[in-house]
């Protein structure tokens, strides 16, 4: 960590710590709350339960009827029920039953309706006054209970009026059978029992699946919103900011330090939570009769591991929102949209029949309610996980990236009250020669769910047998989004922020010698790909995302000139150009400050990051890095262009070309390798490839063209 | 040391109007020497010293210290001054040394020369008796101290202070001014603001008139007498501004005030009976 970052980062936290709120949030929220609310509640709804069950109703019955009832409340209970299943979940508890307290009270119809509606009694009976003749001679008897659906005492009336006669009739019943000398398997031939055979740790889960996620992540946001609000608006309040500030200290090392702060707040309160929501279940569970239910441990580190980058998402946006407010009680107004997010999550996770799949994968905050569900029900797979975590990391950076720029903003630091309008018209922008890694980053996030979405659809508008779209109609799709996106959006951000357009997107003559570099390695480089694909498939089995599926369809261009043509304006020339301006371009050149091999680094993980599926990642993340080194080096896109351009063109029409005939990927098998000839000269075009670039002298490059 | 050139500042309000605070100022301030931005509220001062501690970037114009401009990077002004102003406040939570201490580390001091230019700080304006008590805890004076303090960690060339006496008592702020001479004759240059004009005219050793966003005049204090012909430098002041703009701010209220209706208890008396409405 970078020192100054790691002054301001020990110094809020101590401060942090310090504050009784804080404290109060982070440690004692999370150790009080979970004992209060599942053992204390709990207790209480007990001795609710206890004294309703204890509670005696009032019930009319007709005049003349009460020696009747009277019996029926003796009648003894019977031991199981002549017919029906049997739920051993819904199974009684081992408290031997009772009879039902009620007191009956004779009333005429119309006496016991108005009391009913005056809650004076509970329930009301009408029934033959000669039930009793009518029930010996076996003929059909009409029982009418009545009773207030809206009041729960007479609901609960209703029902212990109901197990009396029920009770009374298995009684008759079983004086009816002994009468005719019949054994009670007459009536009841067999036992059906409803076994429940989840593991009790699943049962756990899926209990807990859906009030745990909305808890943990509004401890999350609990433990961030203090310190985030005292850093920003509080700072401002006390007029400490301009102190800070004056220090030679750049805004970027403030707010990452703050941060990161925040973020060490935020984990801390979401582990505690974690653990003492663990140990007040287990303590509850020892003492309760609840042998069927365990808690899912297995579940935890990973769901405190998809935690850290939520919780770091959630530190970023607290305190972007934050910055905005003069003081911290209009930061709390603005912080409370917020506070929304994760009630928006588990409304979509408790939705039926939604699944962790497509928009909701890369859904903010949503995608990881989902994901701790699933993990808490042993569902989920590696490539979900990484998913999420993936994406969130990348949203807890664009909330930095945003945070940083709203906080640097002299509107912000010194006006009276921070205003978006300033903030984002653009004659109040000062021009700047390139963009700032936050700026930088701010554009990657935007993207990366724009272009995932676009991929999923397009991927499944191509697997569709019927609805699928023909090559003239994906033509478009495939085009339009690479302009619009790639390249439209980075150049209007530029624009928008008054950057130097040849500064940012490096729009540089190249050095002599980087262009035959570019071409020499992106004619290497498909092959190499391939191979390392090849050996990647042994230990990570092959899987054919949606993109397998777009080649499979545009494979028939390749067997006419002018669809030759086209397969390379769409595959070779399209993305060379257009990637090109986002990723080497306004990404790269977002990242200069921090250093060569950070951002090249960063600039390759990220351009990996947008290629889907996840099996080409790691390749195309390494591709990335090595033209992000060429435009370095070159100072200029146009290597970087040229490179990309090669290896897209080649990597489609190479194989026909160099007449590898390639057998067909299988699903889970692997891949096929390059011959070694090939492979070798692949070798040796990418050594010369490099050797160009390296060669290459940033006093060479030219002016802008 | 301290190079200004045609500095300017425009601040947008929120319907996106232009205000200019800071209008072509330009002064030079040499090595060791104490000069005063001096104006009412609203002049521009704190605007300018604010560009000048790199804490705002200029419309337009340049700063330059040592040499250095800080228009293509604030942190080099940063670096070379210390800024101080009356309404900034200390973190409640850390102690005076602690406080020191992470400014330090902010201007990339490192231990052991960190702890040692802590403590040296520390002993030179007395705060070592309660130098690990919590800032929330102190008294105004003691805490301007820590702010002085804080000012210095770092050794900056320049001192930037902007209103460092405003809500002080007598003898805090005896002790501000002193400290300022003390640190001019140590060889370093300060700029200071305040609207407290004869509190200023013995330490400063010359004197920017600020009105309305622009330098009225410059110059030491005899020839700002010399300029305007008269002898308290609040005079000066007030005669410079009446000359440029053709009547003093004073003369604009008071003749704001003429404009004011009646109270209305003098409006319903009658002409005759003038004097105090308490009397009748």
């Amino acid at each position: 960590m970078p020192p100054k970052v790691r002054a301001v980062f020990v110094k809020e936290l101590r401060d942090a710590l310090r504050d009784r709120r804080t404290i109060f949030a982070v440690v004692v929220v999370p150790l009080v709350w979970y004992p209060l609310v599942l053992l204390g509640i709990g207790e209480v709804a007990q001795m609710a339960k206890g004294k309703l069950e204890r509670e005696v109703y009032d019930v009319a019955v007709p005049q003349g009827m009460r020696a009747f009832f009277d019996k029926l409340a003796r009648v003894p209970e019977e031991a199981s029920a002549p017919s029906g299943p049997r739920d051993e979940a819904a199974a009684d508890n081992g408290e031997p039953r009772k009879a039902p307290a009620l007191d009956f009270k004779e009333m005429a119809p119309a006496d016991a309706e108005k009391a009913l509606a005056a809650s004076s009694i509970r329930a009301a009976v009408s029934l033959p006054r000669d039930i009793e003749a009518l029930l010996a001679a076996q003929q059909p008897v009409a029982i009418e209970v009545q009773y207030d659906q809206a009041e729960h005492r007479s609901r609960d009336a209703a029902h212990r009026v109901e197990r009396l006669f029920e009770n009374y009739k298995r009684h008759l019943v079983s004086e009816n059978l002994k009468a005719q000398k019949l054994k009670r398997e007459f009536l009841d031939p067999f036992a059906l029992t409803l076994r429940n055979t989840a593991q009790a740790a699943k049962v756990g889960g899926s209990l807990l699946g859906v009030f745990l996620p909305l808890m943990f992540i509004m401890m999350i946001i609990t433990g961030a919103i203090h310190p985030a609000v005292d850093m920003t608006a509080g700072e401002r309040e006390r007029s400490t900011l301009e102190t800070l500030v004056s220090a030679p200290v750049r805004p970027i090392e403030i707010i990452t330090g703050k941060f990161l702060a925040v973020s060490v707040l935020a984990m801390g309160t979401a582990a505690l939570n974690v653990g003492s929501f663990a140990a007040s279940f287990v303590v509850l569970l020892s003492g309760a009769k609840t042998a069927g239910l365990q808690f899912p441990w297995s579940a935890l580190p990973l769901t405190l591991l998809l935690l850290i980058p939520l919780a770091l998402f959630f530190s970023g946006l607290l305190l972007a929102v934050a910055s905005f407010a003069t003081n911290q009680k209009e930061a709390q107004v603005y912080c409370l949209p917020v506070l929304m997010l994760p009630l928006l999550g588990v409304m979509v996770i408790t939705v039926p029949g939604l699944e962790l799949e497509g928009p909701l994968l890369l859904a903010p905050v949503v995608n990881t309610a989902f994901m701790i569900r699933e993990l808490f029900l042993y569902h989920g797979t590696a490539q979900q996980i990484v998913f999420v975590f993936v994406s969130t990391c990348l949203y807890a950076a664009g909330t930095l990236a945003l945070a940083a720029r709203i906080f640097a903003r002299e509107e912000v630091l010194f006006a009276a009250q921070g205003s978006l309008r300033l903030f984002l018209k653009r004659r109040f922008l000062k021009p700047s020669p390139e963009p700032r890694p936050g700026d930088a980053f701010l554009i990657v996030a935007l993207l990366f769910p724009i272009n995932f979405y676009f991929q999923l659809w397009l991927g499944k508008a191509l697997l569709d047998p019927v609805a699928g779209l023909r090559p003239e109609q994906f033509t478009l799709l495939v085009v339009l989004p690479q302009y619009l996106l790639f390249l439209g959006l980075p150049l209007a951000a530029a624009w928008y922020l008054k950057l130097d357009m040849h500064r940012t997107f490096q729009w540089r003559r190249p050095p002599p010698g980087t262009l035959l570099g570019g071409m020499c390695l992106g004619c290497g480089s498909w092959l190499i790909a391939q191979q390392l694909v090849s050996w990647q498939s042994y230990v990570w089995p092959y899987t054919p995302g949606e993109m397998a599926a777009l080649e499979k369809a545009l494979a028939p261009l390749s067997q006419s000139a002018p669809g030759i043509a086209l397969l390379i304006f769409l595959i070779g020339l399209t993305p060379a150009i257009c990637e090109e301006h986002l990723f080497r371009g306004f990404l790269l050149q977002g990242l200069r400050r921090s250093g060569k091999w950070t951002a090249l680094l960063c600039a390759g993980l990220i351009f990996g990051a947008y290629h889907f599926p996840l099996f080409k990642q790691p390749v195309v993340m390494l591709l990335g890095v090595t033209i992000a080194y060429v435009a370095w080096k070159a100072r200029s896109i146009w290597p970087a262009v040229v490179f990309h351009f090669f290896h897209n063109s080649l990597s489609l029409l190479g194989p026909a070309l160099l007449g590898l005939k390639g057998e067909n990927a299988v699903a889970g098998e692997p891949l096929p390798g390059v011959p070694l000839p090939h492979l070798a000269q692949a070798v040796v075009l990418t050594v010369i490839g490099l050797w160009l670039v390296r060669r290459s002298r940033p006093e060479d490059a030219g002016s802008p063209s | 040391m301290i190079d200004v050139r045609e500095l300017s500042k425009v601040f947008y309000t929120h319907r996106g109007q232009e205000h200019k605070a800071v209008d072509c100022v330009s002064f030079h301030v040499a090595r060791g020497e104490i000069y005063g931005l001096l104006g009412p509220n609203g002049a521009g001062k704190t605007t300018t010293l604010r560009m000048l501690a790199g804490l705002m970037q200029p419309t337009g114009g340049e700063v330059a210290i040592g040499g250095v401009s800080g228009s293509s990077d604030p942190q080099a002004l940063k670096e070379r001054a210390g800024f101080l102003t009356a309404g900034t406040g200390l973190y409640a939570r850390l102690s005076p040394r602690e406080t020191l201490e992470y400014f330090g580390r902010l201007r990339g001091l490192r231990a052991p020369e960190l702890g040692q230019q802590a403590e040296q700080l520390l002993r030179l304006l007395g705060i070592t008796a309660f130098a690990d008590r919590r800032c929330e805890g102190l008294s105004t004076g003691e805490k301007q101290r820590v702010q002085i303090a804080r000012t210095l960690v770092g050794n900056p060339p320049v001192l930037i202070l902007d209103e460092p006496t405003l809500g002080l008592d007598v003898l805090t702020n005896r002790l501000v001014l002193n400290f300022i001479r003390e640190a001019a004759r140590a060889g370093r240059t300060i700029v200071l603001s305040t609207h407290h004009l004869d509190e200023v005219e013995q330490i400063c050793h010359r004197f920017g008139l600020l009105q309305r966003g622009k330098l009225l005049a410059e110059g030491t204090l005899d020839e700002l007498r010399a300029l305007a012909g008269r002898e308290r430098l609040s005079d000066v002041f007030l005669t410079l501004v009446e000359r440029v703009e053709g009547t003093s701010a004073v003369d604009e209220i008071a003749l704001a005030s003429a404009a004011l209706p009646a109270p209305q208890a003098a409006a319903d008396a009658p002409a005759a009976a003038g004097g105090n409405p308490d009397a009748s």
